[in-house]
Parts: C-alpha cells; structure tokens; sequence
C-alpha cells in the first residue's frame, strides 16, 4: 500500500483536489499545480476537528452534569469504567469522522479514501487483526511470566458481572481501535503522506501518537516508545492490506487482552471491571512497571516477531493492492 | 492471508505494471519522501543526536562542566548565554551541512547563502528588529506602563556587555532562525506547502518556548507569531539574513539596550533601567515586554512594513 505518488508520476487524478485554474497571488498561497496544497488541507481538517471538539466537549458534554461527572472521575486517577469509554470513544469518534466526512466532501472523494472504507466494516480484515492482536498481547505476557515477572492471580469477575464487562470492554476497546486509527492514520496519514511520503508521514504520526500517550497518568517514554512501533505497525498493516481495518481489530484486541483479559495497565491506565486478580512482580524492564507491558521489553521483542510475520503473510501484491 | 475487495485498498495502494517493489524500494523511491520527508526527518533526528550529545558534553567536560553550573540561573549572564546559544546553532549547522552533503546541493539553498552573510540584508534587519522593540517600548510607555529611570551600566560595562550580549543574541538569532526556518522549512514547505509548512514550524517555535523558565501562555504565542513575521521576511527577501539580524537585535535590546525581562529573565549588565506599572495586558508581568499585547500591534506594523520594504516579485512561487 502506498499514497498515490508512489509510482513517481505526478499526482493521479484521484489525489487532485479540484479547483479553476491559476495558482497565482493569494490564490497561490493555497492552491499549488495539484489543487490546495496538503498542508492547508491538513491544518484545515486539524481546524475543524478542534472546533467540533470545542464546541461538542468543552461547551457542550461539560455542562451535562453526567458527563460531567464521568469526566471528573477519570481525571481523578481512579481506574477507568466502560461507561467514561463509551462516552469519551463514542463523541471522539463521531467527531473525527464527521470532520474527516466534512474534508472529503471538500475534497470530493469518498470516505472510504481514507483508510476506513465502510463496506470493508468489520470484515475479513478486521478479524485477522483481531486474532493477531490476541495472540500478540497472549506472546507478551506469556514471555513474561515465564521469565518469572507476572502472576494471573484468580479470577476476580463471575457469572453476569464477567459476562457485563467481557462485552462493555470489547464494545470500548472497538471504539478505541476505531478512534485512534481513525484520527492518527486515516485523513492525516494520507494528506500529509500525499506531501512528505507515506514513511516520512508515518514516523512523524507515530511520533505524535506515542507522545500524546505521555498525557496518561502512568506512561513513561518506554511506553510512548511503543505506543510508536504500534503506530508504524498500524501503517505498515495499512501499506500492505490497503486500509486500516486489520489494524483496527489489532488495536481493539491488543488493548483488550491488556486491559480485560490479563488485567494489566495499558498505557498506565488501569480499568475497572478486569478478569484476573493479576500481579506483576521483578525488575520494571521485564513487567513495564505502571506503564503495563508495553514498558517491558518483551513488547519491543514481540513487535519485531509480529512486523517479521507480518511482511511474509501479507506480501506486497503483483499488481495493486498490496504494495 | 486474503485481502479487501480493489475497491476499498486502490485509494492507499498504487498498481505496479510488473514486479511489485520491496519494501527497501518503496522506501527509497518514493518521489515525495526523497524530496521532502526523508530529508526532514533525518535532519531532525541528526539535530537530536547532535543535541544528546552536547548535553552530555557539557555534563562530562569537567571544568566547562563545573563553570555552566556556577553561573546563576535567575538572571541572564552573557559568558553561557554566549557558550550555550554557540553549541545550539552549530547543531542545528552540523547536521544542515551534513544533509547538504547527503543531497549533493548547495548550502545556500537553505536560508543563509554565504555569499550574502552578513551584508545588505542582515543591515537592514539590525535596525528594524531595533525599531520594533522601540515602537513596544514606546507604546507600553504611551499608555504609562513604563517609567525610564536612567542609565544602569557605567564606564567600560557599557561597552563590554553590549559587545558580549551583541554576539550572544546574534547565535540567538542564527540557531533559532536555522533550526525553524532554515532546513526544516525548505523541506517541510516543500511537502506541505510554504505557509503550512510555517504555522506549523511557528507553533513549535512558540510551543518550546514555553520550557523557558519565566515563559507564559502569551509570550510563547508571540514567540509563534515572530517566527510567520521571520518566514514572511524569507519568503519576501529570499534569505534568512534580514531575519537574524532582525531577531538578534530584537533580543539585544529587549535585554541589554533597555534592560527588561527577556522571556521573564533580567540581564547582568543591561544599559538602561526602569520600571513597569499597570495591567499584565500592558506590561507583559513578569514575562516581560513580549508579554504585552501590545506586541501585536508592533508584529502587524512590522509585516506591514517588510511587504512595502520588499514587494512579491513572483507571486506564483509560494
């Protein structure tokens, strides 16, 4: 998979964005030989997106005194609960679609240009990335316990409570795929790739996905480091497989097998509601300490397992899909 | 393992008419990337090792070492001010003139041609950075937020400090102009477009800003809006020389010539003195003049007076 300008040609047509002739002047501070420059583009989708957000949390979900509520005790450190998720995933969600939706009707291309096509939901693609993300975190924790740094402890949740949060989590932790690729991989992966490079694009991104983690109680620059092969992870399944629904299902399933299934911090984030009454014991490179096993090295080793399987099971294709 | 129908994979996928490229070449031959991407990103990672490395230095270089730690850290001294603003530009110098050996260009090509160094154009910007911190002063005095109370140097002082601050602002002026606006620029801008390209480099500019001890809220937003007037000069003079002399001077006489707080940071050895009184709005508080809204006025009659000074030629170049 590769943005348009891969093949080393000009821009396809698909990749224009249409506008009248002429790029001179004050006209030409916006509009280049390839129609508005991906810049403005990207600074113009980041504007709308700050002003949803402003509009919709600050002066709006702020004076719900519920949501309110719901903000205050996630911001007070006390493990997470699904209800804060559903709230803080869903409205982040539907902002960063609706802006993404707003930026391809002006740029006139469909949605699904973007990384998420919709009639690819929760496809084939989605469920390998799934299972991916489950054997992945399953490795990790595996490797650390057998090096003597993690305990599953017994189970904590039973009958309807396991059966309630078992699926609260799945839905939050979907809603957390969807979101965070959606905002960090989708319409600002492919503008600023259609400016820098994909790669280029790619690192810078992650960078910024692996830093904004730091704002979590709890995440250390190990983490955030993670957090980073995660994010050039999630671009390399999008180069290979054409859009982001493999990495959504690995995101939604890695950060659920964290956080529900092994019980552990994700990002230094503790949930309420968990399987097991895990414990992590031993040296902080080997458990991650509070940041969760995305601290420990056993994530770094795994990630290289993962990007090394990765390449030979999703092989570029011949022609297309799969560059 | 099976993939998505065409359809939905064509948008971020590109047809190869026959073998399909390994990832080592889809890397390396992506037009956009090698024009711009790789470029900035190996720049700024090689600026990063650079700077690790110069902090290491100056922690393991026993009597450097032990001299930047003696210095005080409430007031602005011009020997470290000197010595650290030194290393920074030669960091940011290094690894520009690393890149321009990778890419086989020319180090002109990037904002301070050496042909131009010091000449018309860094001239003209001494005294127009000069001006504009005058016209602040002014102007916060106008509305009675300052008191001139004299001079604070005496005898040889004078001329000691205003040399030493003098060559300390002007590495000011070149590592802050280079790192924001000189490499990084030219190939952020080409990816992104100029303008882009200069909001978001601005808003970093503005946003490490905020790590100077005494920095607030409103002087890391000036610092962001000084930075779009700098690319403004670039993008009318064609070099960053005018912006050093301009930024060096600006910096100069905010600290040593009136001797107010630079980013909340009183000089040792300033020219003049005196006091401030009124509404932070006006005098800046205790982050100092570029803390006063005021200096937006003096920001938007600076822009307007560089696009007199140096019409558009080629509009179409952007």
């Amino acid at each position: 998979m590769t943005e348009p300008e891969a093949t080393g040609a000009a821009l396809p047509a698909s990749q224009d964005v249409p506008t009248s002739t002429g790029s001179g002047g004050i006209r030409g501070i916006f509009v280049g030989p390839r129609g508005i420059r991906p810049g403005w583009r990207l600074l113009i989708f980041v504007a709308i997106l700050a002003a949803l957000q402003f509009i919709v949390v600050q002066n709006g979900m702020r004076r719900i005194p519920a949501a309110r509520e719901l903000i205050r005790q996630a911001q007070s450190g006390a493990p997470m609960g699904p209800d804060f998720q559903f709230l803080f995933e869903t409205t982040a969600l539907t902002l960063t679609s609706l802006a993404i939706w707003i930026m391809s009707r002006i740029e006139r291309r469909p949605f699904g240009t973007y990384g998420v096509p919709l009639q690819s939901a929760f496809g084939k693609l989605f469920w390998q990335g799934v299972i991916w993300g489950l054997a992945f975190e399953t490795l990790e924790i595996f490797g650390i316990y057998a090096l003597g740094g993690y305990s599953f402890g017994s189970i904590a949740l039973a009958g309807p409570t396991l059966l309630k949060y078992a699926i609260a989590w799945a839905i939050g932790f979907v809603l957390v795929g969807l979101f965070e690729e959606s905002l960090f991989r989708s319409y600002a992966q492919y503008t600023l790739a259609s400016g820098i490079g994909f790669w280029p694009a790619a690192f810078l991104i992650s960078g910024l996905f692996g830093a904004t983690h730091l704002l979590n109680q709890g995440e250390g620059w190990v983490g955030a480091l993670s957090v980073f092969c995660f994010g050039i992870f999630g671009c390399f399944t999008l180069r290979r497989t054409g859009n982001l629904w493999f990495v959504i299902g690995f995101h939604a399933a890695t950060d659920y097998a964290e956080s529900f299934i092994y019980s552990t911090p994700d990002s230094g984030l503790l949930v309420r509601g968990h399987l097991l009454n895990s414990t992590f014991h031993g040296p902080t490179w080997l458990t991650g300490g509070t940041i969760g096993p995305e601290g420990s090295v056993m994530d770094f080793v795994v990630f290289a397992l993962a990007f090394a399987l990765f390449a030979r099971v999703y092989r570029p294709k011949e022609n297309g899909a799969r560059a | 393992m099976a993939s998505e129908s065409s359809s939905t994979v064509s948008h971020f996928s590109v047809s190869t008419p026959a073998k399909s490229p390994s990832l080592l070449e889809m890397i390396c031959k992506d037009p956009n990337a090698i024009r711009s991407g790789w470029p900035f990103l190996i720049y700024f990672v090689l600026v990063l090792i650079f700077r690790q490395i110069t902090i290491y230095a100056f922690g393991h270089l026993g009597p450097i070492t032990a001299w930047l730690r003696s210095q005080p850290t409430t007031v602005i001294t011009a020997g470290p001010l000197i010595f650290t603003e030194c290393a920074s530009f030669l960091q940011v110098l290094l690894a520009a003139l690393l890149m321009v050996k990778i890419e086989k260009r020319p180090f002109g090509e990037y904002g301070l041609p050496v042909e131009q160094a010091f000449g018309k154009r860094f001239w003209q910007g001494v005294p127009f950075g000069f001006g504009m911190m005058s016209l602040l002063m002014a102007l916060i005095g106008v509305f009675h937020g300052y008191t001139f109370e004299g001079i604070s140097a005496r005898g040889t002082d004078i001329f000691k400090y205003a040399i030493l601050y003098g060559i300390g602002f002007l590495f000011v002026g070149f590592f802050e102009e280079y790192a924001f606006r000189g490499f990084a620029q030219a190939k952020l801008g080409a990816g992104l477009g100029f303008w882009p390209s200069a909001l978001v480099l601005s808003f970093f500019f503005g946003f490490i800003h905020l790590g100077n001890s005494g920095e607030a809220n409103i002087g890391a937003f000036m610092a962001g809006s000084f930075g779009l007037l700098a690319l403004f000069t670039l993008k009318r003079t064609g070099s960053l020389w005018f912006a050093v002399g301009m930024h060096a001077a600006f910096d100069w006489t905010e600290t040593y010539f009136y001797g107010v707080p630079d980013s909340g940071l009183l000089a040792q050895g300033h020219l003049l003195g005196g006091s401030f009184h009124g509404p932070d709005w006006l005098t800046g508080g205790t982050v100092g003049p570029e803390g006063s809204y005021l200096v937006f006025v003096v920001l938007v009659a600076s822009a307007v007076a560089i696009h007199f000074m140096f019409p558009a030629k080629e509009p179409a170049q952007v």
